[in-house]
């Protein structure tokens, strides 16, 4: 019970939140941002930040009167400019076809929701009507403006995981670090939305590498596959265009000038990746989905100086990734090492060394420079009537003793060429580039 | 009995509606309690401040009674008339007036034909308590009934723990002693507890339990 009410301190409360992260910006701009889709989408725009289309603003009865709904696109998204929790977002995904005289498809008058609900003119009036009275406003007795944007399509990686509708990525931005992100798949329940508030399903990713980890959450519950297709499982869905994601959310961030961010972004089968929404007061739901606490992350990024958005991505792999890395790690017993990795050198007097080593399993055994061997006084033996190096060292945490070739290569770049003779405990992962420690990091910046 | 209690009841205020008035800063500290420390819905502050304040007055059991009745109605009617006007109907506020009216006569025959309600006096009091309750409803049924009425039922509970509570503090006797003997320190202590509750930043208990698996997987770093 202690135990549990102490790792408990590392999770996000809504209270706490409120108090410490969600502040009212500073700027007269900023002041107007929060919750104000249209304005976002304004400054976003200005700043040439890929945001949905919008084909028209609806202010108040008037002009939903002079609408002319023929000059609308066969697809479009209807939005509340002050909703929240997804509510009152209508996807139309297309025109409903006529059959004349038995033979040609004709498109209709009426149009098709997710469901393949048929949805009249009569009908749209009717969902604006209640946006222009508040009715899926934050604040129920506020009246509201109604705006129709452009339907993303969907990217053909992600179709097998929403029969409709599209799925995004909302990445949390804090003090201009992505600090966790989240897969939201739509389903038929939410109608094509992908809020979990409206049914989506969330799923945790790998900040390190944009891979979904083990888990999703739906209704507040863990699942582990699609509900609506329960052979497909949610781990292991590669986020594309992850990295360039993690920049625009950083941009979007500094441009909206908001610290504590919620940036959802979507891919779009033709222009790529675009900005759905920015949210100041972001669910904490993304917590269940990781199954990480967003406290801890969000006081590690805290006091950072970011200078540029790439160092921002870096630092956010670094300090956040490498889920998927430790899954794999508890399963086979095994680390996983890059194609660089820091090693600590043990020499006689148990001092430790710290040096990046090249993992080579061209090579069976271990080499390292003549000079560093003089440097570290270790011991020496002529085996086969070579010279050899024995001490230990240590990588990723484990201990590993060996018999290393002395060479003289000036050449090479790195003190230590580690073979595949010492590399039985570890799995060589080729894509995991090195990154600094924590506090090497934190130094350098 | 305190030196102002004393001054305020000679000027002809009665010592009820005084402990009434007193029990208001009692009821925001319960309310603000409910919010911070459990993270109960309580819609607002000033909707169940005015549900505790008109039970007090009609009493606890019709008080609870015409709650439960009151949710019921609304929520049927509301079911009902959505399925018929939703292709017709222009506007919200005339939907919002059309159900209070079938509310209305739903209410009427209830006090009419329903034994449980029968028993109660129909006065201005108990009609301000039902249109408190149907505007309390009206927003509930907003944030929840598309949610199904399962979760629709857990919410109201909530509200109905939340109000019969505070009833039963504000009429324990201790209290009403307390409220009479030192009128000040309530309202000083009352302002000091919520302005403390309002800078509580630790979890919520309802948050211990939604965020159980976070915590499960918490791993604390080991001490050397």
């Amino acid at each position: 019970m202690w135990n549990y009410l102490k790792k408990s301190k590392t999770v996000l409360g809504l209270n706490e939140r409120n108090l410490r992260y969600v502040k009212i910006p500073v700027t007269e701009i900023g002041h107007s941002i929060p919750d104000n889709k249209l304005k976002a989408k304004k400054l976003l725009r200005k700043a040439d930040i890929p945001v949905p289309k919008t084909y028209k603003i609806i202010r108040d009865q008037k002009e939903l009167k002079l609408c002319n709904w023929n000059k609308l696109p066969n697809s479009f998204v209807i939005k509340p400019n002050l909703g929240t929790f997804g509510r009152g977002i209508l996807i139309v995904f297309g025109k409903k076809k006529t059959k004349n005289n038995g033979e040609q498809n004709e498109l209709g008058k009426n149009w098709v929701q997710a469901d393949k609900k048929i949805i009249t003119i009569e009908n749209l009036e009717n969902h604006i009507l209640k946006i222009l009275n508040g009715v899926h406003s934050y604040k129920i007795t506020t009246s509201d403006i109604a705006f129709f944007e452009e339907r993303i399509k969907i990217h053909p990686n992600l179709k097998p995981y929403c029969k409709r509708g599209i799925p995004d990525v909302r990445i949390m931005v804090y003090n201009k670090i992505p600090v966790m992100a989240e897969m939201r798949l739509p389903t038929l329940e939410s109608q094509g939305r992908a809020n979990l508030h409206q049914g989506g399903i969330g799923i945790g990713i790998d900040m390190g590498t944009g891979i979904t980890t083990s888990r999703g959450v739906w209704h507040k519950k863990l699942i582990d596959c699609l509900p609506e297709r329960k052979r497909l499982p949610l781990a292991g869905i590669k986020i594309p265009l992850w990295e360039e994601m993690l920049e625009l959310a950083v941009k979007t961030q500094m441009i909206l000038k908001i610290d504590y961010l919620g940036v959802d972004i979507a891919i779009d089968r033709e222009k790529g990746l675009v900005v759905v929404e920015a949210n100041t007061r972001p669910g904490l739901e993304i917590q269940i989905a990781n199954l990480a606490p967003l406290k801890t992350r969000l006081e590690k990024a805290e006091g950072i100086k970011v200078k540029t958005i790439k160092q921002a991505v870096r630092l956010a792999q670094d300090m956040f990734g490498g889920e998927i890395e430790e899954e794999l790690e508890e399963i086979s017993g095994k680390k996983v090492v890059g194609i660089t990795e820091p090693i600590e050198i043990i020499d006689k007097k148990e001092k430790r060394h710290p040096f990046i080593a090249k993992i080579d399993t061209g090579s069976l055994k271990t080499q390292i420079q003549k000079e560093t061997v003089k440097q570290l006084k270790l011991k020496k033996k002529n085996k086969e009537e070579k010279p050899v190096a024995l001490f230990s060292f240590i990588m990723d945490g484990l201990f590993v003793e060996t018999e290393a070739s002395i060479i003289d290569d000036p050449q090479t770049k790195y003190e230590v060429i580690i073979g595949r003779k010492d590399l039985k405990k570890f799995l060589i992962d080729p894509a995991k580039v090195y990154l600094k420690s924590k506090k090497m990091v934190r130094k350098k910046v | 009995m305190s030196s102002i209690t004393q001054y305020i009841l000679n000027r002809g205020i009665s010592e009820d509606i005084f402990i009434l008035i007193l029990a208001i800063p009692i009821i925001f500290v319960v309310i603000t309690f409910a919010r911070r420390i459990i993270g109960s819905i309580t819609l607002g502050i000033y909707t169940p401040l005015f549900l505790i304040l008109l039970l007090t007055v009609v009493g606890i059991k019709d008080g609870i009674i015409l709650f439960i009745f009151v949710f019921i109605s609304m929520f049927v009617v509301r079911y009902f008339l959505k399925k018929i006007t939703s292709l017709t109907m222009t506007d919200m506020r005339v939907l919002d007036a059309i159900m209070f009216c079938v509310l209305a006569i739903i209410i009427i025959l209830g006090f009419l034909y329903i034994p449980l309600l029968r028993d109660i006096p129909l006065n201005t009091v108990t009609l301000l308590f039902l249109l408190v309750m149907s505007s309390c409803s009206q927003d509930l049924i907003m944030m929840w009934e598309p949610r199904g009425f399962k979760r629709f039922v857990s919410p109201v509970m909530e509200i109905l723990a939340l109000v019969i509570v505070s009833y039963f503090l504000i009429n324990w006797t201790w209290i009403q002693n307390i409220i009479l003997k030192y009128p000040l320190v309530i309202i000083i202590v009352s302002v000091f507890v919520i302005a403390l509750l309002s800078r509580w930043r630790k979890l919520k208990i309802k948050e211990y339990i939604r965020f159980r698996e976070v915590i499960k997987h918490v791993e604390l770093p080991e001490k050397k």
